[in-house]
């Protein structure tokens, strides 16, 4: 615990917790903090996994319940001896950490990008207006979010010598009754990791062929600009991608003869990397694109799946 | 006369005596339940209204105005009928007026006998209860008896003999008057001048934050139609389905899933049949609220003076109260409240390049400013409408005015119709509040817009969330080009070229802005009126928060405009809004490959500048 002398921060011995239900985030997290500040790990898992981090002391939660409120209690009731607590930013452990901050009343930040002490205050830094920019700051918050991806885990070649620590999880408010599969056949590009997305480019619908090669040869899906899905019918209006259709974040976005016009693009701007084709090099997509080829789609495409080795 | 003859005249004359007796203590009736006093002077101001529809309206508007003439003709003869003999040059000029009369009453029951079908099957189509469609059919025949009957009396008066026949008409015919018009004639002498710009605020957040008002007291949107606004019930009832409003809207000539007509009747016939604990939404589809796009065409229209409007933004405040948002209109919220815009793009130099292309300053760093621009969300963000920008600044600096004009830079937000238009009262005045005393901070006199949207909410809703708007004059940039153009500082150059317009619903219909734009395209080009032009224009399909959205329809409400535009043989569209814009552009890219260019005025302006004059 931090003590403070004569207005000196003296670190006595700052120590972080970090909790991810997921083992692997919880691995990335360990060499993201690594000399940064010494933490032990909470997850939800097998006895026998907890030699897997490098950690001295691991606590195991008993079960681990679709209600994050039995989560969040779990790791207070363990909280008293940290300083600093990490949550792997997945669907329910943002929920753990907002109320995890709501309980113990200590603020919270979200997706943090980096983390360093200083003087014992946390310097870290995050995306702001979303996504332009990134922020860096000096702040009072003492749990965080981090995102998975953020490191590679943290191996361990022999199991650790550590202190083992099973904690209970109270019976949860919400109970899993029945769980149902989507419908087969419904395609979800909000989920796809590679998305091919074809505009009037392509000119007629025997086009998609191309476009489908290469969406096959990624193993991604197909998509397409308004006028292709719900204007033309080529595609189904489920697979638009923009203002009036889906807003998508592949890996990777590859645009086919798209001009790129500001209602598609808020449909695809989070993608992280975006290629385009288009045969007008004053086409608006090359403004949004990582990689551009100016170009006749029919060209180069087929060029590509061959490269692909398809 | 026979003695029969005299006896059966006088009988029948008794009983017109007292059925306009009946018509007189209902009118008094109603008048008194919707609290209106009638005088001279408002009946005087709704003739003048009514005449200058019958000049400037159109066919179902002179339909309307026959079948009162031919009403007031007929009561008429009527109740002069035992003087007329005496008076026979007053006979014979009646007599003479019978034809027009006749002409139009003919042509509004052709009308009233096709409506007849058509209506059934949008009842059907819109989940109209069996108590709403039997209502629905009720309310038309009696309108078609009444039409029939006066038709019938106005023949009959030309054969000497048969006045008892005509009195006997007359009398049952203003019974039926009696029974069934007198409350939508009240409604009209309340409402013909009401302002389609009137929103009725469901709270003054402005209040709330001072504390003056107790949040928990405001109650926003309806569960019972009890609660829905005592006008819009009295709008609802006064409805006799004479399918004007529906003639007119633009989302059921697309197939799309409202008609303003069913749905105040439904309202007013679910109210009478369950009483006003029933749920709005037994009957009312989701998307019948949301497939209007509040462009005031049937509030236009009526002759009945019933505002669809203010019932639809009751409900659609409802669904947005209740969360009963799909994913685009949340996320639309969403952007909204958190990110400064519609459109969810970072806020965050949103139109720099002004100050990079045209060296015009921001108010922040302080330079003195006659004109404050507002860019707007479109041409913020969207690089194909920041030509409208451009072209306006070039247009701006022509005229040596580049000195006077700051924006807002980083500061510029979204003016808050798109909120206010989905239902999202408070986001709404959050807005009007904060760029009010942004507005206030620079001293801001003179504010310019290129957008219809904005233009309305800043002459019209910000008044009503503070009225220290009073003392801005906004301009449209229509009315500052023709204020430049007639001061000289610029000129435009004739070139011999067929331009068709589009007005915006928000400029046009709601501001009656419609003569600037027409003198500017006319002093240089020919320009074509499409047939629905200046208030009586037809929707591009973006307003009402539409842009952001999707409902199920037939057809794209751009795709029916475009059409209408293209009709005028014109392959130039002039636009006056960056929304219209955007939809016509792509309904002409998509259905015309292009051919119709649609432009902005300002685009057009600056096309035809004379930089010699
Ligand atoms: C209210 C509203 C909502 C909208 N919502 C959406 C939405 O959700 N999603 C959406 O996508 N759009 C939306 N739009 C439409 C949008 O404005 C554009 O019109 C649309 O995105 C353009 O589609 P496109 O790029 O396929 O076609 P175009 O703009 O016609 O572009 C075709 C491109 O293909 C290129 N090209 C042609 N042939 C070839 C070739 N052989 N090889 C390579 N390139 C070629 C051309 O150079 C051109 O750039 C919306 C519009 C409005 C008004
Ligand atoms: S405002 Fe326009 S779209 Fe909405 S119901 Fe009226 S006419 Fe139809």
């Amino acid at each position: 615990m931090a003590k403070v002398y004569n207005n000196w921060v003296y670190i006595k011995f700052m120590r972080g917790l970090i909790f991810s239900e997921n083992a692997e985030l919880g691995k990335e997290m360990l060499n993201f903090l690594g000399g940064k500040i010494e933490c032990d790990v909470a997850f939800a898992g097998e006895v026998g996994e907890a030699g897997l981090f490098a950690a001295k002391k691991i606590f195991i939660l008993d079960s681990y319940p679709y209600d994050p409120q039995p989560v969040a209690i779990a790791l207070e009731s363990i909280a008293t001896s940290y300083d600093y607590f990490f949550v792997g930013a997945t669907t329910a452990g943002r929920e753990v950490a907002a109320m995890m901050s709501q309980d113990l009343k200590i603020p919270m930040e979200s997706e943090i990008l980096s983390f360093d002490l200083e003087s014992g205050q946390a310097r870290i830094s995050r995306f702001y207006y979303g996504g332009k920019t990134v922020m860096e700051k000096i702040t009072s918050a003492r749990i965080f979010t981090v995102m998975a991806g953020i490191a590679s885990p943290l191996v361990t070649e022999k199991p650790y010598e550590q202190e083992v620590t099973v904690v209970h999880v109270q019976k949860p408010g919400i109970n899993l009754i029945t769980r149902e599969e989507k419908q087969k056949g419904s395609i979800d590009l909000t989920r796809a990791d590679v998305i091919v997305a074809v505009g009037r480019g392509i000119g007629k619908k025997e086009g998609l062929d191309v476009a489908g090669k290469l969406a096959s040869a990624l193993g991604g899906e197909l998509a397409g600009s308004r006028p292709v899905c719900s204007d033309l019918h080529w595609l189904g209006e489920e697979r638009q991608v923009g203002l009036s259709g889906k807003r998508v974040k592949p890996k990777i976005y590859i645009a086919l003869g798209i001009s790129g016009q500001i209602q598609h693009i808020v449909g695809m701007r989070d993608s992280k990397i975006v290629i385009a084709i288009n045969r007008d090099k004053s086409a608006p997509i090359f403004n949004e694109c990582d990689y551009g080829l100016v170009g006749d789609l029919y060209e180069i495409v087929p060029k590509l799946v061959q490269a692909l080795g398809f | 006369m026979s003695l029969v003859g005299v006896i059966a005249f006088y009988f029948t004359y008794t009983l017109v005596l007292f059925s306009i007796i009946a018509i007189l203590y209902t009118f008094g009736l109603w008048s008194r339940r919707f609290s209106v006093a009638i005088s001279i002077q408002r009946i005087w101001k709704l003739g003048a209204e009514e005449m200058n529809r019958l000049i400037r309206g159109n066919s179902i508007d002179r339909m309307h105005f026959a079948i009162v003439v031919g009403l007031l003709l007929s009561i008429a003869f009527a109740l002069l009928g035992p003087a007329l003999p005496y008076l026979l040059p007053l006979l014979y000029l009646m007599l003479a007026l019978t034809l027009p009369a006749i002409a139009g009453l003919l042509l509004s029951l052709y009308w009233r006998l096709q409506l007849l079908n058509k209506s059934d099957r949008l009842n059907r189509k819109l989940n109209g209860s069996k108590e709403m469609i039997f209502n629905s059919k009720k309310l038309q025949v009696i309108l078609i008896v009444v039409i029939v009957f006066t038709i019938a009396q106005l023949i009959v008066e030309w054969i000497t003999g048969f006045e008892w026949l005509a009195n006997l008409l007359d009398a049952t015919k203003n019974l039926f008057i009696a029974i069934y018009y007198a409350r939508p004639s009240i409604n009209l002498i309340k409402n013909f001048d009401r302002p389609i710009t009137k929103v009725q605020l469901p709270f003054e957040l402005k209040k709330i934050q001072s504390g003056e008002v107790d949040a928990a007291q405001v109650k926003v949107g309806v569960d019972k139609i009890g609660e829905l606004s005592s006008d819009a019930i009295a709008s609802c009832d006064s409805c006799v389905e004479i399918g004007a409003c529906e003639a007119a809207c633009p989302a059921t000539a697309t197939g799309r899933l409202l008609s303003p007509r069913v749905l105040v009747r439904k309202v007013s016939v679910l109210k009478e049949s369950n009483g006003d604990d029933a749920d709005p939404f037994k009957e009312i589809l989701d998307d019948e609220v949301w497939s209007c796009t509040t462009c005031g065409a049937c509030v236009y229209s009526c002759p009945v003076g019933v505002d669809h409007l203010g019932l639809i933004y009751q409900l659609r405040r409802t669904m947005v109260e209740k969360n009963r948002l799909d994913q685009k209109k949340s996320s639309l919220l969403m952007n909204l409240m958190q990110g400064g815009n519609s459109m969810g793009l970072p806020n965050y130099a949103r139109n720099s390049w002004i100050k990079d292309e045209f060296g015009i300053s921001e108010a922040r760093e302080g330079k003195p400013f006659e004109y404050l621009l507002w860019v707007g969300c479109m041409p913020s963000f969207d690089e194909r409408s920041r030509e409208s920008v451009r072209s306006l600044l070039k247009i701006v600096r022509e005229a040596g005015l580049s000195d006077k004009l700051a924006y807002l830079g980083d500061e510029e937000t979204c003016c808050g119709d798109p909120a206010r238009r989905l239902g999202e009262e408070g986001t709404f005045q959050n807005y009007a509040l904060t760029n009010i005393e942004i507005f206030k901070k620079y001293g801001a006199k003179k504010l310019v817009v290129l957008c219809a949207h904005g233009y309305n909410s800043f002459t019209n809703d910000y008044i009503s969330v503070d009225s220290s708007m009073k003392g801005i004059k906004v301009y449209h940039e229509s009315q500052l080009i023709e204020e430049l153009i007639e001061k000289g500082k610029i000129k435009l150059k004739k070139a011999n070229e067929d331009v068709t317009i589009h007005d915006p619903c928000y400029l046009a219909r709601y501001n009656g802005v419609v003569e600037p734009q027409r003198l500017i395209l006319s002093s240089a080009s020919n320009l074509k009126e499409p047939q629905q032009s200046g208030e009586r224009t037809f929707c591009c399909g973006a307003g009402g928060a539409n842009y952001w959205y999707d409902v199920p329809e037939e057809k794209r409400i751009s795709h029916e405009r475009l059409d209408q535009l293209s009709a005028t043989g014109a392959k130039v569209t002039v636009t006056l809004c960056p929304f219209c814009n955007s939809m016509l552009n792509d309904a002409s890219s998509v259905k015309m490959n292009g051919s119709m260019k649609v432009i902005d005025l300002s685009q057009f302006v600056e096309e035809h500048l004379d930089k010699n004059g």
